[in-house]
């Protein structure tokens, strides 16, 4: 009588607990607490935390100030993945770009990058028509600055227990050649297996 | 109802192993001690903050006891709270800065993420933040704790 009682508690807190692990699938606020853990690669949230981290330290440094005429015009150079996962660094340096663009401090150039590449090939042919006809705009200069990076992964193993660690490495290099401003940032996961919220 | 020995000795061993476990799985009881000037030299302008406490044991474990009020080089509105974890076990939780422009309304910004981070027991931290423009007039700041929950398999595609 005491097994068939205790069996058939087991067993109904089993169906309660599995039935509470399923769930359908629902938006979550990309920015808040419960977007998806993982250690094998870099979350939405990791990408997050390095911008604001970045962002928050670029504009505190007052560097971006600090041009002949404000505001200042930046490019983006590489940002090196050195991670075994394929990931878009845009992820990273548009954050960055949007913050820097509504703080009003700088200007990204979309129409040169490395190599001679372009952001937006269409915008690039239209500001050389602009120039053909001798109608070159005041903000047509140089750029003051270059936006450029490296990502790294460190991984670590403990019994069951992984680590993997994820830094973001900038560099704000002036018209001289010279890094006024640089900073990084870890972001650290530990864990047996992924996991919703952080 | 007499329950029955097989019984009693299987549920003293299970509540001696979660016992057990729970133990070595604990190591969140290392406090932090701080070492600083009696005197400090830098100059603080503190301001008065509202609080809204919904959760009262994260409100402990990260207790604010400053609001710092200040600018950047460039002058940008830049903000530091100064929190203290007052148990002894470490506490995870996530914040989260929110900017209001004059009129009020809240200024769209990738800053605007949720930040993870963890407090040893005693632990004293500095969470800061820079206005994303010159407009920006006020700020709210978000403490959560750690939303973390498991799930059970993650299917690979």
């Amino acid at each position: 009588m005491n097994r068939t009682i205790l069996a058939t508690a087991l067993a109904a807190a089993a169906a309660v607990a599995l039935t509470g692990c399923t769930r359908p699938a629902q938006y979550v606020d990309p920015k808040g607490g419960r977007v998806m853990v993982t250690l094998d690669q870099i979350n939405i949230q990791d990408w997050s935390m390095a911008a604001e981290s970045a962002i928050t330290d670029l504009l505190g440094s007052g560097v971006l100030d600090k041009v002949p005429t404000p505001p200042a015009v930046m490019v983006v150079s590489r940002v090196v993945n050195s991670t075994s996962q394929q990931v878009d660094t845009d992820m990273l340096t548009k954050k960055i770009r949007v913050a820097l663009n509504k703080s009003g401090k700088a200007l990204t150039m979309t129409t040169r990058g490395p190599g001679g590449s372009a952001e937006d090939e269409l915008a690039k042919e239209i500001a050389q028509e602009w120039k053909d006809l001798g109608l070159v705009q005041p903000a047509q200069r140089p750029p003051d600055f270059s936006l450029s990076g490296k990502i790294i992964e460190t991984y670590t193993r403990s019994g069951n227990y992984r680590q993997a660690a994820y830094t973001f490495q900038l560099s704000l290099t002036d018209n001289r050649g010279l890094a006024v401003w640089e900073g990084e940032k870890e972001v650290v996961k530990q864990g047996r297996r992924p996991s919703v919220g952080f | 109802m007499k329950i029955g020995t097989p019984l009693r000795w299987v549920t003293a061993g299970l509540l001696t192993l979660a016992a057990t476990l729970g133990t070595g799985c604990n190591t969140t009881h290392h406090q932090v001690n701080t070492v600083e000037p009696a005197n400090p030299a830098y100059v603080r302008r503190n301001i008065e903050d509202k609080r809204i406490i919904r959760d009262s044991s994260t409100a402990r474990s990260v207790h604010v006891l400053n609001v710092i009020d200040g600018s950047t080089p460039d002058g940008l509105m830049r903000v530091g709270v100064e929190v203290q974890n007052t148990r002894s076990k470490s506490f995870r939780f996530n914040y989260r800065f929110d900017w209001f422009d004059g009129q009020g309304f809240p200024v769209n910004t990738p800053t605007s993420t949720m930040v993870s981070q963890q407090l040893e027991g005693g632990q004293i931290l500095v969470l800061t933040s820079v206005a994303p423009n010159p407009s920006v007039k006020d700020f709210r700041l978000s403490i959560q704790e750690s939303t973390r929950e498991h799930i059970p398999v993650l299917r690979k595609n």
